[in-house]
This record gives C-alpha cells, structure tokens and sequence, in this order.
C-alpha cells in the first residue's frame, strides 16, 4: 500500500517490452531487463576491480549514491583470475547446470594449451621465437575468440514466397556469442576417442593463429555473405 | 426554500467551473448557469431550455452533463463530510485528538480494531478519503455554449500536451540561459539533473495524473522527450518541472548505521554478521588481527569441494585486501553448497563493513556485495508443467 516497504512480487510478473529502455542520463545501466526477479531500479552490479575505478573516475558512482544495487552472482569474483569472457564462455559449454564440469573442462583445456606451448617454446631455438611464443592460455583464448568473430550474419527474409540468405551487420554481443559457439562445437566433433578439453585446447590455439575449422567458418560466413550482396536491400524493403 | 436550493445548486456549479484545469471563463457564463440550475431544479422533462434572456438553447445533452457534473460534485461533498465525521469518531474512539488525527492514524487505528489476515491486501477493511476511493472525473471541459476551456481539448489529450508543451518552453528557456552563459563566458560546473533516487511515473500513473487514457506511444514519446530535457547541462533550473513526473524511489534516510567494532577479552577486534540465500543462514564471525585462517562449521576450506564456493567465501576478504589480515569463523545452517557459500558472502561482507572506511563500504555496495539475493525458486502453477513451462500444446 502507501507504506515504505515494497511488495517485491508485484512489478516483474508481467514481462516488460524489450524496447522500453528508459534510462537515466547516466546510460543503460538501469535499463529494464526482460524477466528479472529484480525491480527496474536495481542497476547491475560492477565487480571488477578496474570498471569500479573507472566509474569513480568519471563521476558516475555518485550518480548511483542512493541507486540501489543487484547482489553479484556466484560466479562473480575480484581476483585476478577472473575473467568475464571465461564466465560467459564456461556457462556457454555448461550442461544441464552442471557448472562444476563445465569449469574443469576449460581450465583443463587452458591447461592443456599451457603445456603445448610450454614445450613449443622449450624446443625453440633462438631467444627472439621463445619470446615470440605465448604461453598465457588466456590471451591465447581472448585471440581466438577474437579471430572467430564474424562481421556479418545471414538472416532469412522472406520475399515473394521465397526465403532469401540476406546479409546483415551483426552486433557486438552476438559476435562474440557466435564465436564462441563455433569453438564449443568445433571440440564436440567427431573424434571420439579425444576428450573434449583435448579437441577445445587444439582449436584455440588453431584460432590464435587465424588457422583451424572456426575461423574456417568465419571466413565460409563472409564469402557466402559476399555471394548474397545482392539482396542486401531486402533488409528493408 | 427555492431560492437556498437555488443558491445551494449555483454554489455547486461554481464548484464545478472552479475546479476546471485552466483558468475559467466565469463573465460570460454564470448568469446563464443561475438560471438554469434554478429552473432545471423545478422542470427537467422539457426538451430544450431558453434562457429568459433569450440566449443560446442549452440542448438536452448538454443539460445531462451539466446534471451529471453537480451530481458528481455533490456526491462527493457528501462522501467527504461522512468521511471527516467518521474520522472525527475514530479519533475520539482511540482517544486522540481529532484536530491531528492524519490518514495514517486512521490507517493504524483500523487495523487495531479491524485486525485482518486477509492476503489480498485490498480486500482487508480501510477508510480512505473518498477523493483516493473513488474514480477521479475530469471537471467540466467545455462551457455551457459547448465552447472548451483548454486550447489542446481537440487534441483528446489536452493536459498530456499541455505537459509536452511546457516541456518545449522550458527546454527554450534553459538553451536561452545556456547561450547567455557562454556569452558572457561563464563556466560552470555541469548543472544537469541528478537522477539518483527518483525514477520516471509509469504510464498509469501518468495517466491518473493527467485524468486521460494514454497509450503506449504516447508514454514512450513523453519519457524520452524527458530524457532530452535532463542531458540539458543545465537541467538542474528544471527540477521542479521535472519532478512533477518522477517518484522518489528511496526513502531519504537509506544510510543504516554500521554496528562498531566489538572487542574480545583480549582485546581483539571482532564483529559479526549474519547473512541468508534461499533456505540457507549463515552466521559469520570476523576477527581482526588474524592471520587468514577459515573455519566453516567446525571445518576448515575443505568444507566446500567446488573451487567456485571457496572463491564466493573469499571474494569479501580479497575485494577490502583484508585476505590474510582476518580470521574467518562461520555456522551455516539449511542445504545447498552453493546458497550456503553465498550466505557466508553476504554475512562476511556486513560483517566487514565495520572494519572498512566510508569509501570502501561504497565499493563493496557498488560490487553487489551487500545485497541480500533475494532470488528464490519459482513455485510450480496449477495447469503448467513447472513454474514457467507449459504442458505439451496440441493442436487437436
């Protein structure tokens, strides 16, 4: 009723339209989301040690003085071996919730990627290919990622009855998404007497040096993308 | 008699225009209403009425409305004088004084006498006044000639454009002001509305606001119209006009008083906390001048297998840098590993706040460290398969 205290089951039950993102001059932060036990006017929480510095720095956390604030996830940490695209990553390859496998998969695969190097770099000769060699699996992992984001996608527009492969620009988010799905299944293939840690540990590497079957599919997206250029315009008429 | 029910009815017709939104034409229309409220009270089965002047016929459409607003008006007199007369009694029934007895007093007062258990919250008994119970009208829009007050009432949304049209005016005034600024060169400190604790109305309120049904488009259009006006470097002149259509969503006293240190026998620093997730509680017990041991229900670390656990109970100690400068003693109680790592987070974190300064209780505040996860498991629906899913749809 009028009293201080909010009834918390109220608000979200019915699903708020996506394109309603009223915000506040600060930006998306208290954007709505879709279906969130949260009301609209809990904002994000931000974790990382170094976002937290930028926020102080340009002023905005005293914009969210008296914004209130989601609890972090449990997946959210402040120690250096967190990383957020490793989160995303490891949840993307989770199964069925079983989050503790899903983890051990990837830093095993981390750790097999360690050791390939490592040994690379053992046999290499001169000082300049051993420092030419990486061995941190992360970065290895961050260029993989990076070099198996599409630019384009195919979206099927129907026109005159028949479905047309348009080619449209892709965002940032679904790009990374894409990528990472081509690297989770690119270590589910065939093989099977090589465990997936194994599979996903060749391929990353692979995709570090712009070589391997996700990148090849990156590259099969921009020709067929290329081959379509012609319906481009279909995107709006 | 006739001439006390005919001023008691030209009173209620004054009512009527006063409570008009804009500014009423009172010359040209009373004498018209004088007469016709005094002859509409003896005879309302003819047609059409003339004025004895020999003015313009007030059709029968017309009278109705001019019938239905007094009726309202007096309607509502009626309710509010019960109202008060009841309030009065609940004052004088609880022993209070009637001159300061407020709607919260009343509110209280009710659910002494009324106690209910009611789960839907408004069917349990309340006295509201009558204004909050019954539907807002619009007042009178348009005279007796049929002639509208407002400008925009073609418009069929005349106070929501009235709203868009100040909204123009003011967004003009503070580019005057921003422009005779950096004339004269001055350089301020950006002035632009801070929009911490106050959220925009939703589109119902806004509608109970302006008394009209709006839609969608309409809502969209005017909060991002808002939006603009508060990117103003200078939107801070607008406050007023801008909080006309934002509620407070925080009360003003958020800041909660941090429990200080306590101290042990031998003088030892120490505090606790007490945090919950789902069905688990944790209680947590933090001493300072430690040397980074754990202790959870009488084990050490081990007691959580899964590494991302261990990483939720250390999260706290390692965002303060108090990682190796605090000892850790928690009970938890309820099941789950995971709720339970996340209950000895939220109780290690409150516990910590009386060892950090003001600055470092912000950061963790901004991390979501002193959040409660309110997070629970949906309940399964009657008809569905689970909380969310439905049964398999067939189609025949």
């Amino acid at each position: 009723m009028a009293t201080g205290v909010r009834v918390l089951f109220n608000d979200f039950r019915v699903p708020l339209r996506s394109w309603l993102t009223v915000n506040s001059a600060w930006g998306q932060v208290t954007g709505r989301a879709r279906y969130s036990q949260y009301p609209p006017a809990y904002i994000k929480p931000v974790y990382l040690p170094a976002k937290l510095e930028e926020l102080e720095r340009s002023g905005d956390a005293k914009q969210l003085e008296y914004t209130p604030v989601r609890a972090a996830y449990n997946t959210h940490t402040s120690s250096v071996f967190h990383d957020p695209l490793v989160r995303k990553f490891t949840n993307h390859i989770m199964k069925t919730g079983n989050k503790c496998l899903a983890r051990e998969l990837v830093e095993k695969a981390f750790q097999e990627v360690k050791r390939v190097q490592l040994q690379k770099r053992n046999t290499a000769e001169t000082e300049e290919e051993k420092e030419a060699i990486v061995c941190d699996p992360l970065k290895i992992f961050k260029q993989a990622v990076e070099n198996g984001r599409p630019v384009l996608q195919l979206v099927p527009i129907k026109r005159g009855g028949v479905k047309y492969q348009v080619p449209v620009p892709i965002t940032d988010h679904r790009s990374y998404f894409i990528s990472m799905r081509w690297l989770k299944e690119a270590g589910r293939e065939k093989e099977r007497t090589i465990h997936f840690p194994e599979k996903l540990a060749r391929e990353l590497l692979a995709a570090a040096r712009n070589e391997g079957r996700v990148v090849k599919k990156k590259q099969d997206l921009h020709r067929q993308c290329e081959a379509n250029r012609a319906y481009a315009h279909y995107r709006w008429s | 008699m006739a001439s006390v029910i005919g001023q008691f009815l030209r009173r209620s017709s004054t009512l009527v225009r006063i409570s008009c939104t804009v500014q009423a034409r009172v010359a040209s229309g009373l004498p018209h209403i004088q007469q016709y409220s005094s002859s509409s009270s003896s005879s309302t089965e003819e047609e059409s009425m003339t004025s004895p002047e020999g003015g313009a016929r007030m059709s029968k459409s017309m009278l109705a409305y001019q019938q239905r607003a007094e009726a309202h008006d007096k309607f509502m007199a009626d309710q509010i004088a019960e109202y008060e007369i009841g309030r009065r009694h609940l004052a004088n029934i609880m022993g209070e004084d009637p001159e300061t007895f407020t709607q919260e007093d009343i509110d209280a007062a009710i659910q002494y006498l009324l106690p209910s258990g009611l789960f839907e919250l408004t069917a349990r008994p309340a006295m509201k006044h009558p204004s909050d119970v019954f539907i807002k009208k619009k007042a009178a829009e348009f005279d007796i000639s049929g002639r509208p007050f407002h400008t925009f009432f073609y418009t069929g949304y005349p106070a929501y454009y009235q709203a868009l049209h100040d909204l123009g005016k003011t967004m003009i005034s503070l580019d005057q002001f921003a422009n005779r600024m950096a004339h004269l060169k001055v350089e301020n400190e950006s002035q632009a509305f801070n929009c911490g604790g106050s959220e925009w109305v939703s589109k119902a309120e806004l509608s109970n606001k302006f008394l009209e049904e709006l839609h969608d488009k309409h809502y969209i259009f005017f909060i991002q119209s808002m939006n603009r006006l508060i990117e103003h470097p200078y939107s801070s002149r607008a406050q007023d006009f801008i909080m006309r259509f934002r509620k407070v969503v925080i009360t003003t006293q958020n800041k909660e008083e941090i429990p200080k240190l306590m101290y042990t026998a031998e003088g030892i620093p120490y505090m606790t906390g007490s945090g919950k997730r789902k069905h688990t509680e944790a209680t947590v017990t933090v001493y300072g001048r430690g040397s980074g041991k754990i202790e959870i229900n009488g084990q050490d670390m081990r007691f959580f297998k899964v590494i991302q656990d261990r990483e939720q109970v250390v999260f706290p100690l390692q965002f303060t840098n108090l990682l190796g400068k605090v000892d850790l003693v928690a009970n938890v109680t309820g099941a789950g590993l995971s709720s339970s790592a996340g209950a000895i987070r939220l109780a290690t974190a409150l516990a910590l706040r009386s060892f950090v300064d003001e600055h470092m209780r912000e950061k963790m505040r901004l991390a979501g460290l002193l959040s409660k996860d309110f997070r629970v498991k949906e309940r399964k629906k009657p008809g569905q398969k689970g909380a969310r899913a439905k049964f398999t749809w067939k189609k025949r």
